[in-house]
């Protein structure tokens, strides 16, 4: 693993939302980077400080409640939920209150939303098997990107990062277009050996922060990146190393072009 | 007269210095945008996960995850420019 890939998981690290297998990962390379390390330790540090000195912010009991209440029927088990706060102040009670309305008007548009996560991950495989099953893999056929980015200008509201990684393994074959997510969006194909890798993109409206989430689904990994102000779905048959290695090379590619104009 | 039991064994100047530090924390917090403190909260005080979160907040778990690393940021950040601004003064 290398300190940019962690710099990516950091949070998920942090948070243990990453499976065994990453995390021995970055174990093993914590041991060896002592700058990583540094950042992880200054991460937890703020955590511990959070939850141990910023106690007025829990939930009071009857919110906590109606918390649970709202994803008990989900999977995860809340067996080290700690909290039940010992007393009320004016901000616990705006924060609750703020917190209430939220559940109070949207629980059903809460579920809305993650049937709406698991739709994008359905639809980006869906869209990949479209493209290895159909004649529809490309539809500007080229590895040099100043022929694939402008193809895209006209047909959808952004510009992908059209990079060829052919240096690294990952060739970049062309681009299409495709829908996702009820929206048109820029499909970029590159191979990797004999395997095809998808990289769907979109505006993201998020803002600019950096977050990454990785899916298995059908034989197929995913992960979605929200980087740059960008959306990037990269679905394949790849391992998930390999993966993982192909979207560190594009985000940092598609960077320095994107710095280069 | 109530004795606060995490006091026991510290110096007055010791607590003074606590209860200090946990008004920093609890200002740079409040600074922080509500969507950005919401989803902080329940992760770091009530302890749920992202996919959780995402669900109680109706967002993405990427929007989840952006809000929360954007929280930390700005937080450290907040946390850093008042230790310096306590330095100085």
């Amino acid at each position: 693993m290398r300190c940019e890939d962690f710099e990516t998981i950091r949070d998920l690290y942090l948070d243990c939302e990453l499976d065994h297998t990453t995390v021995a990962q970055i174990d093993a390379h914590l041991l060896l980077c002592a700058t990583c390390r540094i950042a992880h330790e200054q991460a937890r540090a703020l955590q511990n400080e959070l939850r141990s000195d910023a106690r007025r912010y829990r939930a009071p009991p009857l919110l906590h409640e109606r918390i649970r209440g709202a994803i008990a029927p989900r999977p995860r088990a809340f067996a080290n939920l700690r909290h039940l706060a010992s007393g009320w102040n004016p901000i616990a009670i705006a924060a609750s209150l703020m917190l209430t309305i939220t559940l109070s008007s949207g629980i059903t548009a809460d579920y809305l939303a993650v049937a709406k996560d698991n739709r994008v991950v359905d639809d980006v495989i869906a869209s990949h098997i479209r493209s290895l099953m159909a004649d529809h893999l490309i539809d500007v056929a080229s590895s040099d990107r100043h022929t694939v980015k402008p193809w895209f200008s006209g047909k959808i509201n952004m510009s992908p990062p059209a990079v060829d990684l052919a240096a690294s393994g990952f060739a970049l074959v062309g681009g299409r277009l495709d829908y996702v997510d009820e929206r048109p969006c820029a499909a970029l194909v590159y191979r990797h050996d004999k395997h095809v890798i998808n990289v769907l993109m979109w505006a993201h409206d998020g803002g600019n922060s950096t977050t990454t989430e990785s899916y298995s689904r059908q034989g197929y990994n995913l992960i979605h990146v929200a980087a740059d102000a960008l959306d990037y779905w990269i679905v394949s048959d790849l391992h998930q190393g390999e993966l993982n290695e192909f979207v560190s090379r594009l985000l940092m590619a598609a960077r320095d072009s994107d710095g280069a104009g | 007269m109530a004795i606060n039991a995490s006091g026991l064994g510290r110096s007055p100047e010791e607590l003074v210095g606590i209860r200090r530090d946990t008004e920093r924390l609890n200002r740079a917090i409040e600074m922080l945008p509500p969507p950005y403190r919401e989803i902080l909260i329940l992760r770091e005080m009530d302890d749920l996960s992202y996919r959780e979160i995402a669900e109680i907040v109706g967002v993405p778990i990427g929007t989840v995850m952006s809000r929360l690393a954007r929280a930390r940021g700005q937080l450290q950040a907040a946390l850093r420019n008042s230790a310096v601004g306590s330095v100085a003064s």
